[in-house]
């Protein structure tokens, strides 16, 4: 739009000039707040949501669906614990002013009591004279605390016990002394008593504090959940144990709490803290078992007992074949008539993993034996899919009870995951490894290149003739032939949709690639078009020259006009490229077979698969299949542009 | 004679001419024949029988359509597909429209800002398709994120009956890239010449816009609104990835529907009569606004 004004002789007072001016600025600068404003929010709708799923694909699963959102990938800073293969998270706290990185090694539940000695003042009111309770911290304790209103005056209390309809209640103000929080195991291990105060009879708990008073205390609540925390450097003495090995072995004091220990056997002499109490899972290698593994018949198989394989306890037996010697092998999938073993010598790298990793199992089978597989499994450092073997157990990682000099109890909201940017790239490895129908991804990658050349010299060859036709020779009915074509590109689809797959039913074609390349031999109306409308603009003198030496028509068209018209076929190359990449309804019309799918089709079916399981990894396949149309069209977009406001502006 | 010959050679050249042009788009003609002309021919025949690509059509006469009419999935699909085209296309037209007359202004980056618009316009519609499945999950969804910010408790979007449709219809607007292309063409095609005529009448900004850029874009608005309109109406990967139909066929596309009865249930009869339905509603619809364009568009020529 035009900024410059109108000439000044038509009015000659400067000074209105001025004004004219200063509003013409002014209108300006709104207009071009306003055109920024409505680019900022185009921009964040059409770039934000691409950019939220590229920062997906970098992150594990549990940061894909947090809230509130991680908007940039994290990595949850974790050490192992002891030489197993689970790890602990770090977590971040406030310890005396400083931050700290801790990890959790169990929880303790406190609740509030009240000293009985101390309480006084007591009422009894009516029920509906009290509002909702809503917990409210007193000191460092938490008391439910409810508005009681009478004749307008509303105050602070806290109900006691129930009286028939009444409550029992006292002020709050009148308490602050007398509540503390407490450990809920200790307030349990006290005994029953019956305190009575102004003629209540309260049920209570006799306790010894740590200075030797013994108090009568009233249990009011609420309970809460605290986090023991202790350092990191704990994890690294942790030692798995079966659980069925430990005792208990009382309490003690660790740190600023207090946490129950546990001893082996009846050995009371080293006593244990207990980090965590899990299921683990046998797990071998998948190569190992491939290479390895046999399955027996029962009849040839000994009595089982259980033995160590590895660092593992498992079911052994003796294996006798037909013709040899007997040797020693762990059952690794216990079937009714044949198992699934492995020689003992060859089990070695049997080790034992947390249950939570391994939830995303797959199914697989070996000979008829099923069994379960995780892909993608990492310890120490290494990445393999190993097979779940054996029974899973109740395991407890244990630290010796020195281990663990510091240890204190925070609650929930003041732990902060210890974490920093990062790039995950295991949602794009795994994608390229997962099996996807039988297939692995890089096959559908494979499949749509293979389409995209198909078509692309289907493309080429065909239009550019055609094209060359319609564009220079002069021939009756051409006119007419040019509306038909035109009018095709109007023509609806699905008209053809099911002639067309009954056509290709009849040439035995259906589940192969002919169909979805077949026809750009034939043309296509919008790319014959566009090569028509730049042909025409190529000077005639060109071609007469090349004729006068001789030439014919082929000649003139691939020496002549091809080299000429490199941006149109530039663009015809790129469309194909555009139509062939994204199309999905004929590709799944027309193939069944897995290993012939191209991307769309592979990353429909990825997603009917693993959706619910391997988020991260679609949205990595999702990213990836995007990748190809995203370079070209930073390569050439110039040429996407000119094609789309050609037959845009005249189809 | 040597006049008789030069007629001769002359017409022998223009029959060589002819023949050669005939030649050259033989490869069209047989696409045109094999893919297009006899298809169209047979789904036409195909529709007035039963047939399930094993044995030989039956002619059952008009039963396929009476059938359809009296389909409740029938009524359904067009429902659900009209509105759909009633929300994307109107709504796909301003937005695309909004954004191509600001960067029509002399504003700095114009070419970043169409890259970043034009961008997920050619991105395959599943890969799209999954990306808004994220954005509209119910829980840990990036949408209703943001509504809970502004304590708004977002639906379940893609599982709920009312709201699977609008995302779609959301998700539809996000892919007007190319007609932003377009109509950024067409702005430039109009003559400054027309803007400064109607500054010296004391024209501002919306009379400008009204008075001027829309009857000079109005065939462009005209031809993409059409060509959007035939797109909307058979419209089917984003239904397939989203929600296949569902949930309780909300979101049943009239090619989704199409699309059971021809593959899943192998009625290749009555999905033939379906395609011819679904044709003459398009051209029905698509002859309605050619009609109606005469009062909204404007030709130049017209003028003169």
């Amino acid at each position: 739009m035009s900024t410059t004004t109108q000439p000044s002789t038509k009015e000659g007072i400067t000074n209105r000039w001025h004004t004219l001016r200063t509003s013409k600025t002014w209108q300006r600068g709104i207009r071009h707040f306003f055109s920024y404003f409505v680019l900022m929010l185009g921009a964040v709708f059409m770039l934000f949501p691409m950019l939220w799923m590229i920062s997906a694909s970098f992150k594990p699963v549990w940061q894909i669906f947090s809230d509130p959102p991680i908007w940039i990938p994290q990595h949850w800073e974790e050490v192992r614990a002891g030489n197993t293969n689970r790890t602990f998270n770090l977590w971040e706290t406030e310890v005396d002013g400083a931050r700290e990185k801790v990890i959790r090694i169990g929880t303790r539940r406190y609740t509030t009591v009240i000293d009985s000695s101390k309480l006084s003042n007591l009422r009894s009111v009516p029920a509906d004279q009290l509002g909702e309770a809503v917990a409210t911290n007193v000191g460092d304790a938490v008391l439910n605390v409810r508005p009681w209103t009478v004749d307008g005056v509303s105050r602070d209390v806290i109900a006691l016990a129930r009286d028939g309809d009444n409550f029992v209640i006292v002020e709050v103000a009148d308490v602050q002394e007398a509540v503390a929080r407490f450990p809920l195991d200790e307030v349990n291990g006290g005994g029953r008593v019956t305190p009575v105060v102004e003629g209540v009879e309260f049920r209570g708990r006799e306790i010894t504090t740590e200075d030797g008073l013994t108090l009568q205390i009233i249990p009011i609540g609420p309970e809460s959940a605290l986090d023991i925390v202790g350092a990191p450097e704990v994890a690294a003495r942790a030692t798995l144990v079966s659980s069925s090995q430990l005792r208990d072995a009382g309490f003690a004091e660790v740190g600023e709490t207090e946490l129950r220990l546990s001893q082996i056997g009846d050995d009371d002499t080293q006593k244990y803290v207990v980090l965590a109490q899990e299921s683990w899972q046998p797990i071998i290698n998948e190569a190992v078992l491939d290479q390895f593994a046999f399955v027996a018949p029962r009849a040839q198989l000994g009595e089982r007992q259980a033995g160590l394989v590895g660092s593992v306890e498992m079911q052994v037996t003796q294996y006798s074949p037909e013709d040899g010697e007997p040797i020693d092998v762990a059952i690794l999938i216990s079937g009714t008539n044949e198992s699934l073993v492995i020689k003992v010598a060859d089990a070695q790298t049997l080790r034992l993993a947390q249950g939570g990793g391994l939830i995303t199992a797959r199914g697989d089978t070996y000979g008829r034996i099923p069994f379960r597989v995780q892909d993608g499994f990492e310890d120490n450092g290494e990445t393999n899919s190993v097979a779940l073997v054996g029974d899973s157990r109740d395991m407890t990682l244990i630290v010796p009870q020195e281990a663990v000099t510091e240890a204190f109890d925070v609650s929930p909201s003041q732990l902060s995951r210890a974490m920093y940017p990062q790039l995950s790239l295991s949602g794009y490895t795994e994608a390229m490894q997962t099996k996807v129908a039988d297939t692995y991804f890089p096959t559908f990658f494979r499949n749509s290149f293979v389409l995209v050349l198909l078509n692309t010299i289907g493309h080429v060859l065909s239009c550019v003739v055609v094209a060359y036709a319609f564009a220079r020779l002069r021939a009756p009915g051409k006119n007419f032939l040019f509306l038909v074509l035109l009018s095709t590109m109007m023509l609806p689809f699905p008209v053809t949709l099911v002639p067309v797959y009954e056509l290709f039913t009849q040439l035995n074609m259906v589940n192969t690639l002919w169909p979805l390349f077949i026809r750009s031999f034939f043309g296509n109306a919008f790319l014959i078009f566009m090569l028509r409308q730049f042909f025409s603009s190529i000077p005639r003198e060109l071609e007469d020259a090349a004729r006068i030496d001789g030439a014919n028509v082929w000649q003139v068209i691939w020496n002549v006009i091809v080299p000429l018209s490199k941006p149109a076929i530039a663009t015809v190359i790129i469309f194909t490229f555009w139509w062939t990449w994204n199309s999905f309804l004929e590709p799944f019309i027309y193939l069944s077979s897995p290993e012939l799918f191209p991307v769309s089709v592979g990353l429909n079916f990825f997603q009917d698969q693993y959706a619910t399981i391997y988020y991260d990894r679609l949205i990595a396949a999702s990213v990836m299949s995007m990748v190809p149309m995203i370079i070209i069209f930073f390569f050439a977009q110039r040429y996407f542009i000119e094609g789309i406001q050609l037959t845009g502006m005249k189809g | 004679m040597l006049q008789r010959l030069g007629i001769n050679r002359r017409s022998t050249l223009a029959q060589r001419e002819a023949f050669l042009f005939y030649i050259l788009i033989i490869p069209w003609v047989i696409g045109f024949v094999v893919f297009l002309g006899y298809p169209m021919l047979r789904s036409l025949y195909l529709s007035f029988t039963d047939y399930n690509l094993l044995s030989p059509p039956t002619w059952v006469g008009l039963r396929n359509y009476e059938r359809i009419v009296n389909d409740p999935a029938f009524w359904q699909s067009v429902k659900v597909t009209l509105i759909y085209a009633l929300g994307s296309v109107p709504g796909g037209t301003i937005i695309a429209l909004a954004l191509a007359m600001v960067l029509s202004q002399k504003l700095r980056g114009v070419n970043f800002w169409r890259t970043i618009f034009f961008l997920p316009s050619i991105l395959s519609s599943i890969a799209v398709a999954l990306l808004w499945l994220y954005i509209f999950r119910p829980e840990g969804g990036l949408l209703n994120i943001v509504l809970g910010w502004f304590g708004i408790k977002g639906p379940g979007w893609v599982t709920s009956e009312t709201w699977a449709l609008p995302a779609l219809i959301i998700m539809s607007w996000w892919s007007v890239g190319g007609q932003i292309v377009i109509y950024l063409a067409g702005l430039k095609g109009i003559p400054e010449s027309l803007y400064e005529v109607a500054e010296i009448d004391g024209a501002n900004g919306w009379a400008k816009f009204r008075n001027v850029t829309l009857p000079m874009l109005s065939p462009t608005i005209f031809f993409n609104v059409v060509l959007a309109i035939i797109g909307a109406l058979q419209v089917f990967d984003a239904g397939w990835v989203m929600t296949r139909g569902g949930p309780n066929d909300a979101t049943l596309f009239y090619m989704l529907n199409l699309y059971r009865r021809a593959f899943q249930f192998v009625q290749m009869g009555y999905a033939s009569a379906l395609a011819w339905i679904l044709f003459i509603i398009i051209m029905v619809i698509t002859l309605l606004v050619i009609r109606s364009s005469a009062a909204w568009v404007y030709y130049e020529t017209e003028q003169k």
